[in-house]
């Protein structure tokens, strides 16, 4: 994961590189629209969203006690469950278990998880090959580039930018990029050759089932399904969260997840695995299947006022209607988890000091709760890091703040500031408007005029009319009242 | 619904209409008594303490929080808020700021109980929806984040803006995306903040409409700083402006006097 | 691999930390079911409502009553019929009696199923199912809700034979259709019990990854039909 130092140069760069501006509104106006017809044609969304969320909070709240269901019902059906405290040992777990099954060749699955731990790296070091089947990682991966979006990794690119990269990586033909349609063909047939002679399947985990000891994934393209089922050994990796209890509460997840992120009411696959193949009687699935709960900061999250960021179902719905991601994208984060999630759980995981313009990137307009599935208040934690990370401050905002504070409590000199403040901005003013703030609010006048304000403030022209005036009800020790009714002198112009 | 028509209610202005659009304050009094409500306005009112609150300020915000509680507790009047951002911060924020503080946490909810939003208080408490305006133009209306989804104000103003003759309501594409503005964000994040105002501006500009709309008089400075460099024609009011205009086949009134 | 040890820190970790845990809306009992409420619909509207739904999907439906239309209709779909052109369920697993005699009749021959862990004989039987036209499967439910077909793996019932395949076919009985999920998992709570795979299947394999255009067949099946009997 990189660092976070130019978060604002990324943001910079982004907002002037006008075809990813194109590409950002184009799949995140279609995935939005996508998401809200999906709702509005499910009558039951709300109370649904209602109990998914009461499910995800049940469950963390016990989360220890469903990790041993989990653990006893995966091993009960032939299946392995190696616990990882930090991605470290969950790498070493996998590259131990590949060395020792002489594996040399890995297809992958999707799974943001096993980007946190930068997996494929160690791998390769190993000397496996290693191969994204996701057709959006695929192209990631051959073009050594970063996912922008949870669930559409290359909104940033154009179909000329991927038929460029076949040709140069895989020496594709002309023909063989024509359109959309002849390079997912291609990629049909390179990954399948992979898929074929593979040793491993490594995927992700959207959902792990206490009760029954499976695990869920959900897929469009298929990779998911070849990824379990034709490897001999699948390693399932998981963040300890992503577990719930039974069934049931597999299927209320299952009605909001899709809808949430495109707007289907299920993605094409959503794959129940329990345990590897039932030799002798199944003909086709894995040898062994081992799954992996990685915590690499979860825990530290569970025990703070961050938890909820772990009701998360990485659906990207937050991603779609942030205006913040709409401008500047994935990348611009600069970490696995971009968006209003990524803004909450990067610094939760990670620590909130080299993080600490992530929660700043946000106006708190709320629209990512609106639209989450299971309703994280994420606007609450933004204000929660930001006062975490305080005294991380811009030293002119920490004066300015405790000034503002001190005058605030005083009203007679918050008047005095405000006629004295007034004053300065309109001397500095020309038609009303100044256009030059000084200092760090010359971001303001950059792009927009500041307005001068008008002599006499509210407070001031209403103590002018009312002054003396009987007081009707209540002590009024400070306050005034106006008169009531339709009388001409009724305290406004 | 419709209540006893003498009412009370104090008036928390906010600080940005007190320092910055005196004028809505008096056009909110205006459309208020025209209802039958009188006003109080509590002298000591300052801030409400949201800007310190967003920016990670816990402390100085209690501080604030508390001075207001003190400020609008000395009457037990119901306080009307011309802003759904201040309205959002003492009706929601103050309880959570506040809950370990055992004098004035229960003063919270007490104060949050009896807290409403202008438009809310017009439509949801007085039950009007006609307030005898009248005004002339095409209108569009933005709808300002924490009134929206932090106050539930969505339908309130649309219903009330039906309600003044002569005026044509327009739709704004992406009415309920944020401006940018966002507190101080939009001087923390000037790029990103004024991005997403060129948006905004974009789909006022695609309407027609000469005003806009809000709830919110910080948006409203926000998006008029931006349209005033673009020169457009085009400005943003507080909705309590347009309902205060009574001129008979007047135009919608200017923000700034 | 790991030690004990490692895997009680973890939890005691966890169980320490949910002490000063956040977690709004949180009790300690389960919420239950959603009691939605849903009107019974009858047998023939949720046969409508899957197959109006599998439709959109561009899902093909056929009919049939016997082995004999069965293996007609699975001819129909196939594009070029030979002895090697099918991965299918065992006859037993598709409830179709004499299914696999009216097939060889129609000329179409059904590939061995049973993948090898390892050696030689994997790689070759690979390549054999990888060539496969079609894939025939059934089906332990039809979702009217969503157009899904639900499916359940086991003794007999490859995986392979709805994934690997181009087309994939799914022979059902009418009387199979249910509204939703929730309703499979009620009527069967056991059902992971006896099998390593369940996949439900909403319309053929697809992306949009690409300038968010979508395209069928990427990795699975771009055609699904199913034959109801």
């Amino acid at each position: 994961m990189h660092t976070n130092v130019s978060f604002y140069r990324r943001a910079h760069e982004a907002l002037h590189d006008a075809r990813l501006q194109g590409a950002l509104d184009l799949a995140t106006s279609r995935m939005v629209s996508a998401r809200t017809t999906a709702f509005a044609a499910f009558p039951d969304g709300d109370a649904v969203r209602d109990h998914a969320r009461r499910i995800r909070a049940h469950t963390l709240s016990r989360l220890d006690h469903y990790l041993d269901r989990f653990t006893e019902n995966v091993e009960a059906r032939g299946g392995h469950v190696f616990y990882a405290e930090s991605g470290d040992q969950a790498v070493e777990y996998i590259r131990s278990l590949a060395r020792s099954r002489h594996v040399r060749s890995i297809v992958k699955g999707k799974s943001m998880i096993s980007e946190e731990l930068e997996l494929n790296r160690a791998l390769e070091a190993d000397g496996m090959t290693i191969v994204e089947t996701d057709l959006g990682e695929y192209v990631i991966q051959i073009g050594n580039d970063h996912p922008s979006h949870i669930v559409a990794p290359i909104v940033h690119l154009t179909r000329h930018d991927v038929a460029a990269l076949f040709k140069r990586t895989l020496g594709a033909t002309d023909a063989e990029v024509a359109d959309i349609g002849a390079m997912t063909a291609l990629a049909r047939r390179v990954l399948r050759e992979a898929f074929l002679g593979a040793d491993m399947g490594i995927s992700g985990v959207n959902f792990a089932v206490a009760e029954t000891g499976s695990v869920c994934l959900c897929t469009n393209e298929g990779n998911g399904r070849l990824t379990t089922s034709l490897p001999r050994i699948h390693v399932a990796l998981m963040g300890i969260e992503r577990i719930v209890p039974t069934l049931d509460d597999l299927g209320v997840m299952l009605q909001v997840l899709a809808r949430s992120a495109t707007g289907q009411k299920l993605t094409v696959y959503s794959n129940l695995l329990t345990g590897p193949r039932r030799s002798p009687g199944e003909p086709d699935g894995p040898e062994e299947l081992h799954v992996v709960l990685v915590d690499n900061g979860r825990a530290e999250v569970l025990g703070g006022e961050l938890a909820e960021i772990l009701y998360c179902i990485r659906c990207g719905a937050c991603l779609n209607v942030c205006p913040v991601y709409q401008e500047i994208g994935g990348h611009a984060y600069g970490t696995v988890y971009g968006g209003p999630i990524g803004s909450v759980l990067t610094p939760g995981l990670r620590g909130i000091v080299p993080f600490k313009d992530l929660p700043q990137a946000s106006s708190l307009c709320g629209a990512c709760r609106e639209a989450c599935p299971v309703r994280i208040d994420i606007p609450r934690m933004l204000v929660a890091l930001r006062t975490q990370s305080v005294t991380e401050s811009p030293a002119w905002l920490r004066a300015g703040m405790s000034v503002y504070t001190w005058l605030a409590t005083r009203p007679a000199a918050f008047r005095l500031a405000g006629r004295v403040g007034g004053a300065m901005l309109r001397w500095r003013s020309r038609d009303g408007w100044i256009d030059r703030l000084p200092g760090p609010l010359k971001g303001w006048t950059s792009t927009r005029a500041f307005p001068a304000p008008p002599k006499r403030s509210f407070l001031a022209k209403w103590q002018a009319e009312h002054a003396g005036r009987p007081q009707p009800t209540g002590d009024g020790a400070n306050s005034t009242a106006g008169p009531t009714g339709n009388t001409p002198k009724a305290g406004a112009q | 619904m419709v209540t006893a028509l003498r009412r009370r209610v104090q008036l928390f202005v906010t600080c940005l209409i007190d320092q910055f659009h005196p004028d809505t304050g008096m056009a909110v009094v205006k459309v208020l008594n025209r209802l039958g409500v009188e006003i109080e306005v509590p002298a000591d009112q300052t801030c409400c303490g949201q800007p310190a609150f967003n920016g990670g300020f816990a402390d100085a915000a209690r501080d604030m929080a508390r001075k207001t509680i003190d400020v609008l507790s000395v009457s037990d009047a119901p306080v009307v808020v011309p802003s759904g951002s201040c309205g959002d911060m003492i009706i929601h924020q103050y309880t959570r700021l506040l809950e370990d503080d055992p004098a004035y946490g229960p003063k919270a909810a007490a104060l949050a109980a009896r807290t409403f939003e202008f438009s809310q208080f017009l439509v949801d408490e007085l039950g009007v929806r006609d307030v005898g305006a009248s005004a002339r133009g095409a209108v569009t209306y933005h709808a300002c984040c924490h009134g929206l989804r932090g106050l539930g104000v969505r339908e309130q103003p649309l219903d009330l803006l039906a309600g003044v003759r002569g005026v044509e309501q327009r739709p704004l594409p992406e009415c309920e995306t944020c401006c940018g503005f966002g507190g101080l964000f939009s001087v923390k994040l000037p790029e990103i903040s004024s991005a997403m105002l060129a948006r905004k501006l974009e789909n006022i500009e695609s309407t027609g409409a000469d005003t806009i709309v809000v709830t919110d008089v910080s948006c409203a400075m926000h998006m008029n700083g931006g349209l005033r460099r673009r020169k457009s024609r085009a400005r943003v009011v507080h909705l309590a402006d347009v309902l205060a205009s009574t001129a008979a086949g007047g135009d919608t009134p200017a923000p700034h006097a | 691999m790991m030690t004990p040890e490692q895997r009680e820190r973890m939890r005691t970790r966890i169980r320490e930390k949910l002490s000063t845990a956040v977690l709004p809306g949180a009790r300690p009992e389960h919420p239950g079911v959603l009691p939605l409420n849903t009107t019974a619909a009858s047998a023939d509207d949720l046969l409508d409502g899957f197959v109006r739904e599998f439709t959109a999907l561009t899902g093909i439906v056929h009919h049939a009553t016997d082995a004999a239309s069965a293996a007609a209709a699975i001819r129909s779909i196939t594009p070029t019929p030979g002895p090697q052109s099918i991965l299918a369920w065992s006859e037993s697993a598709l409830r179709v009696p004499g299914l696999y005699d009216a097939l060889a009749a129609q000329g179409i021959g059904i590939l061995p199923a049973h993948v090898p862990f390892s050696g030689p004989e994997r790689t070759a039987r690979l390549g054999e199912l990888a060539a496969a036209q079609v894939g025939v499967t059934g089906a332990l439910a039809c979702l009217a809700e969503s157009g899904s077909l639900v499916v359940e793996h086991g003794d007999g019932r490859g995986r392979l034979a709805s994934l690997l395949v181009p087309v994939h076919i799914a022979i059902v009985r009418r009387s199979a259709v249910v509204r939703s999920l929730a309703d499979v998992f009620r009527h069967r709570p056991d059902l992971t019990a006896s099998t390593s795979n369940v996949v439900v299947i909403t319309g053929p394999s697809r992306t949009a990854d690409i300038e968010m255009t979508l395209t069928r067949g990427v990795h699975g099946p771009r055609e699904i039909h199913v034959i109801l009997m």
